[in-house]
């Protein structure tokens, strides 16, 4: 009957930011708040492993890595803040969910992620 | 962070995560302090909350309960803030036990929909429709053919909720299609809980996600959106409870199959149900009608 099973994703963090040589405290902290949106917001679908989804939301690891995101599109912070504010695919839209300062924070985690 | 209070993952997830929660814990019972705002009330007597964090068992979550406790069933309405214990019997079995209404101010915000058990034989109101393409349609015109009726919003954020029904009636389309008899004799329709953000458009764009941007599919499954007054009308007559609630849609989920004279012949409340055994009720219910 459970059909929801997810890798909730809130015990993984610790310790995983604020560590990077020369980064400000308020460095830190953005990418503190990046990471806690990320566990609000996006891991429940891009860390998760059985959501019965017409397609598995891909996962996030090193995103800025490569050239190009999973859609195909040219990786970028401003293709990335479009994704987030008005979703692509089955992705719903989060522009009425996060802030602009969610978002910005959220971009910067992710490039350490 | 007022989002934090919000956002809540699924009851699904939740379900799935009790067991590692307590993991190694072999006490018969485990007692928990639950405070929530009650989401939905089913015909059948289950709660779904809404709750805050519940140290020592889970996260901030919605999630659908039993409940043992009669009287305080009896008195609950959506909307309302309660707290509960939440007992927990041999890590896989849970409900809910001395419920007591904290705040009743909340009910204002829901609509008075009286719980309505769908029974097979049960008529449905046949207002106006507007679908992804900006065209009017109504249910009744539909009749002829078995019809599947369900209820999301596009900006639902929930994975086990409006995105999981609509990826389950995205796989029964799938199915109907490879079938021209199937395709012919059946269609699919969603409703929007939030008609004023899912304009056609939006409809539109939601619905070629879930059809692989083939547009010819919107000639099986359409995406509409309804009067706010008239969408009260189709919830009730739905036995679906919505509310909005910090910019997001709070709602219990209800599938519905009409039987080709127009009628309820089948039901499925939440999101449990098989595709399966919704494509075989589908295809025997164009059986019986030809």
């Amino acid at each position: 009957m459970l059909r929801g099973l997810a890798s909730l994703g809130i015990i993984c963090l610790i310790g995983c930011s604020g560590t990077r040589s020369g980064g400000s405290r308020e460095a830190t902290q953005v990418n503190l708040q990046g990471q806690e949106v990320y566990q609000r917001v996006c891991a429940q679908c891009h860390d998760a492993t059985d959501l019965h989804l017409l397609k598995d939301p891909p996962r996030l690891d090193g995103l800025f890595r490569k050239q190009t995101f999973p859609s195909g599109a040219t990786a970028s912070d401003e293709e990335l803040r479009n994704v987030i504010l008005h979703g692509r695919g089955i992705m719903p839209p989060f522009e009425q969910v996060v802030d602009g300062d969610e978002v910005n924070a959220l971009i910067q985690y992710m490039h350490t992620r | 962070m007022n989002y934090g209070a919000r956002y809540r993952t699924t009851a699904f997830i939740a379900l799935s995560f009790l067991p590692a929660v307590l993991g190694g814990c072999r006490s018969s019972e485990k007692h928990y302090a639950l405070r929530g705002r009650v989401v939905a009330k089913s015909a059948s007597g289950e709660l779904t909350v809404d709750s805050e964090n519940i140290p020592g068992f889970m996260p901030a979550m919605i999630m659908p309960y039993t409940v043992k406790d009669a009287q305080g069933l009896e008195q609950v309405r959506p909307g309302d803030v309660i707290t509960a214990n939440v007992v927990v019997q041999n890590n896989d079995n849970y409900w809910l036990e001395h419920l007591a209404i904290t705040d009743k101010s909340g009910r204002a915000e829901v609509p008075t929909n009286a719980l309505h058990e769908l029974l097979p034989g049960d008529k449905v109101p046949d207002v106006a429709l507007v679908n992804q393409d900006g065209k009017t349609i109504h249910l009744g015109q539909l009749k002829g053919r078995a019809v599947l009726v369900t209820f999301i919003y596009t900006r639902c954020p929930l994975p086990n909720f409006c995105p999981l029904i609509s990826s389950e009636f995205a796989s029964i389309h799938k199915e109907m299609s490879k079938n021209p008899d199937d395709l012919r004799k059946t269609h699919l329709v969603s409703i929007s809980l939030d008609p004023s953000y899912d304009t056609a458009p939006v409809l539109r764009k939601y619905g070629l996600a879930y059809l692989s941007d083939d547009a010819s599919g919107f000639e099986h499954w359409d995406f509409v959106s309804t009067a706010p007054a008239d969408l009260q009308k189709l919830a009730a007559a739905f036995g679906l409870e919505y509310f909005q609630q910090n910019n997001q849609i709070s709602h219990s989920m209800s599938t519905v199959l009409l039987a080709p004279d127009g009628t309820v012949a089948k039901s499925w409340p939440g999101n449990e149900w098989k595709t399966s055994e919704v494509t075989a009720a589908l295809r025997q219910a164009t059986a019986v009608k030809e």
